[in-house]
């Protein structure tokens, strides 16, 4: 059994396929493949390209028009009207015009009046999804599938290398990771988790020989203001960051749910942490007083982690929770 | 589009989790159908007819094995012991205004020995004409307990999956002291409409072999061949319908030699006789259910059948599968049953029918029957698996809802007490 690497950046993140396969070749042939795969959907969704279906869809958004799209945007925004459904409005692929007034490198926060006109021209609601045609009801609106795009390329890359025959084999796009069976030896991939608060380093690893996981948190991009810090993830009711979680990592069957599963939670802020709960899977949540909680093998890493806190510097033991 | 009420966080998950599996290429194509999980079955049934009759002991075996990414096959073997007295034919009771109850003799009796009633028959029969005695009612007369047998068979499932298109091949063998049978299945299935429905094409053929203990230098054959036509059709997030359509023709030697018919006109038992050919049809009709709320799975199944030896039959059956948590699982079961009686069907016969096909089989008399069981599963580990049931059955004449002649004396019922362990390697 071969080991085949690829490294290659898309999506504005560093990407990552390891893969398995008998022909050296053969796993080549089809890395490759899933790195185009990647790329496509990069070239389609991307909101940062002209030539992309997502500016098509804007420029119609942007004169309240109406637009006609194929079967794999139709499902995503299926998947992403099922979110807005889910989360009671909170995740909304509408959402994204407030970066306008939230400039995470500018240092300021918006001006006051900034926000409001902005509310205006979101919500899911007034979009009307009839598959297959999109129509907006206010101009100026403007949707990304931020949220979504990503994991569901890393899904889809995954399941292009299973059907090509692969068994083992991981798939990293930027945090957003699934995994395609155990590693060769049947031994579970270990997954470093970031310490949202410390970046530098890592929270623990938990270990998967099946499905995804993604994470969501401000750590990547947030302003920090005369002390408070100001996350990325914005709530699309008020046009305020979310507040009271840090970040949240969920570990689902695809990624896709793991993703906006671990968004809607950082959206509904520390009510996120019951709600995570009542849906049983496993979580880590880290709130911004540098709180930790989760379940299943997340519940774990944490105990060992206190346990060895606790054997390193036992006098701290009393700190952590 | 409105914000519609958030529910229930299962429903969440459940909603997210189907919307993700709609999107184009995410499910790898070989996930919709693929080899099992290399698996190992065994269990123990025990089945027991009410007033010491039939007994049988069965232990199966179950083998599963993938054998790379497109194949897998299935090896079956199943040892009964099989003991007991079973009905061979109904001696009719005649009842006389002075409150005696008599059966008439039996000059001879073809085949097996049979026993009847203590004290043993009247040398004489009453006459019935005369106003005085009339026949009310009958008896079973039984064959006697010492009746054994062990049957041995073992078969084989061979799967092979490409697609959203699977075909299955199997055969096996069935062996008796006195019954032989070789079989083999062929069936094709097709998920088509982005796997929401499928399609299943199946044809079965049995070739039997008769050679009856109680019958020397005599053997016979029966060839029974089944046409299955399916389709599956997934109609939400929480509803399945089911419909099968199967037709069945057997031919040859469908007679059971070991039962007989009474004959009053000769106070004779004689060996029955059946047609030498029977065409069956069979609709099944089942739908699924899935509660959110409970995490519970309904099953409604109804199934009618009809053949052309008179025989019309309605089933219906409601089961529920209920998680507990922690990998406890009960499935409670009740099933109604109710057939009509065949053609050449009597308790006992004045006479022999003209046309020459008659039998006192209960099994052909028309009755209904009410059955309920209960199956407790536990996964004990994500490897292993235990099973535990049993399931009571109830006969009665009364029960049946098509026209029938009255067989109260043929009422039993049976008991099958199971335990059976699952593992997955």
């Amino acid at each position: 059994m071969q080991s085949h690497r690829l490294a290659f950046r898309a999506m504005g993140s560093p990407c990552e396929l390891q893969l398995f396969g008998a022909d050296p070749r053969e796993t080549e042939a089809i890395g490759a493949r899933a790195r185009a795969d990647v790329l496509r959907l990069e070239q389609t969704y991307s909101r940062y390209r002209e030539d992309s279906l997502t500016s098509a869809i804007n420029r119609a958004a942007a004169a309240a028009g109406t637009i006609e799209v194929d079967p794999e945007t139709a499902a995503l925004l299926d998947y992403a009207h099922t979110c807005y459904r889910e989360s009671g409005g909170l995740f909304d692929i509408t959402s994204g015009l407030l970066r306008r007034a939230w400039r995470f490198d500018s240092g300021r926060l918006p001006e006051p009046g900034e926000i409001a006109p902005l509310l205006a021209r979101i919500g899911w609601d007034k979009v009307v999804w009839e598959r297959p045609r999109l129509s907006f009801g206010v101009p100026g609106m403007e949707i990304d599938f931020g949220g979504i795009g990503k994991e569901y390329a890393a899904d889809r890359a995954a399941a292009l290398c299973a059907d090509a025959g692969l068994h083992h084999g991981l798939v990293n796009l930027g945090g957003d990771i699934r995994v395609i069976g155990p590693q060769p030896d049947g031994a579970p991939w270990r997954v470093g988790l970031q310490d949202p608060l410390r970046p530098e380093t890592l929270l623990g690893g938990v270990l998967l020989t099946g499905g995804a996981i993604a994470s969501s948190g401000d750590y990547a991009r947030c302003l920090v203001i005369d002390g408070k810090r100001y996350g990325h993830i914005l709530d699309p009711r008020t046009g305020w960051p979310a507040r009271g979680l840090a970040a949240v990592s969920v570990i689902a069957a695809t990624c896709v749910v793991a993703g906006s599963l671990s968004t809607i939670a950082m959206l509904k802020g520390r009510d996120g942490i019951p709600w995570l709960g009542a849906l049983g899977v496993p979580h880590l949540w880290v709130d911004v007083d540098g709180r930790q909680g989760g379940s299943g093998v997340f519940a774990d890493l944490l105990e060992a982690r206190r346990a060895s806190f606790r054997a390193a510097a036992p006098a701290r033991s009393a700190e952590s929770d | 589009m409105a914000v519609t009420d958030h529910g229930l966080p299962g429903r969440t998950l459940t909603a997210l989790t189907g919307a993700a599996l709609a999107l184009p290429g995410l499910v790898p194509d070989s996930q919709a159908a693929t080899p099992t999980e290399r698996q190992w079955d065994v269990g123990y049934f025990y089945y027991e007819e009410g007033d010491d009759r039939m007994r049988v002991e069965s232990l199966k075996q179950s083998l599963v094995l993938p054998l790379g990414d497109q194949l897998d096959l299935t090896l079956n073997g199943v040892r009964d012991s099989i003991s007991g007295a079973s009905p061979i034919y109904n001696l009719p009771e005649i009842r006389c205004r002075d409150g005696s109850v008599i059966t008439p003799p039996v000059i001879s009796v073809s085949g097996a020995s049979g026993t009847t009633a203590a004290g043993g028959p009247r040398p004489e029969r009453p006459a019935l004409n005369a106003g005085d005695c009339r026949i009310d009612g009958a008896r079973q007369v039984m064959l006697d307990g010492t009746f054994q047998d062990v049957r041995t068979a073992g078969d084989f499932k061979l799967n092979y999956y490409r697609g959203e298109t699977t075909l299955g091949f199997g055969a096996g063998l069935s062996r008796e002291k006195d019954y032989d049978s070789n079989f083999m299945s062929l069936d094709w299935r097709q998920e088509l409409n982005d796997k929401l429905s499928t399609l299943t094409l199946g044809y079965g053929l049995a070739s039997d072999t008769f050679t009856p203990l109680n019958k020397t230098n005599f053997s016979e054959d029966k060839e029974s061949h089944q046409f299955l036509l399916g389709l599956t059709q997934v109609l939400g997030k929480n509803d399945l319908l089911q419909t099968n359509l199967t037709f069945g023709y057997d031919q040859g030697y469908l007679t059971d030699p070991y039962k007989n018919v009474y004959l009053l006109s000769t106070n004779a038992a004689v060996e029955e006789v059946r047609p030498d050919a029977r065409r069956q049809w069979n609709l099944l009709t089942r739908y699924v259910h899935y509660f959110d709320g409970p995490k519970a799975a309904l099953h409604l199944d109804y199934r009618y059948s009809m053949s052309d030896w008179g025989i019309d039959a309605h089933t219906l059956e409601t089961f529920w599968i209920q998680p507990l948590g922690q990998g406890w699982q009960l499935v409670p079961r009740l099933r109604y049953y109710s057939q009509g009686e065949a053609d050449f069907y009597r308790s006992y016969f004045e006479s022999l029918p003209a046309n020459g096909h008659y039998s006192s089989d209960y099994r052909l008399a028309g009755f209904g029957a009410i059955s309920g069981g209960l199956k407790l599963t536990k996964q004990v580990t994500d490897q292993a698996r235990l099973d535990l049931g049993v399931e009571f059955y109830d006969r009665q004449s009364d029960y049946g809802l098509q026209g029938h002649a009255d067989s109260d004396f043929a009422d039993y019922g049976f008991t099958i007490y199971s335990l059976s362990l699952n593992l997955k390697f």
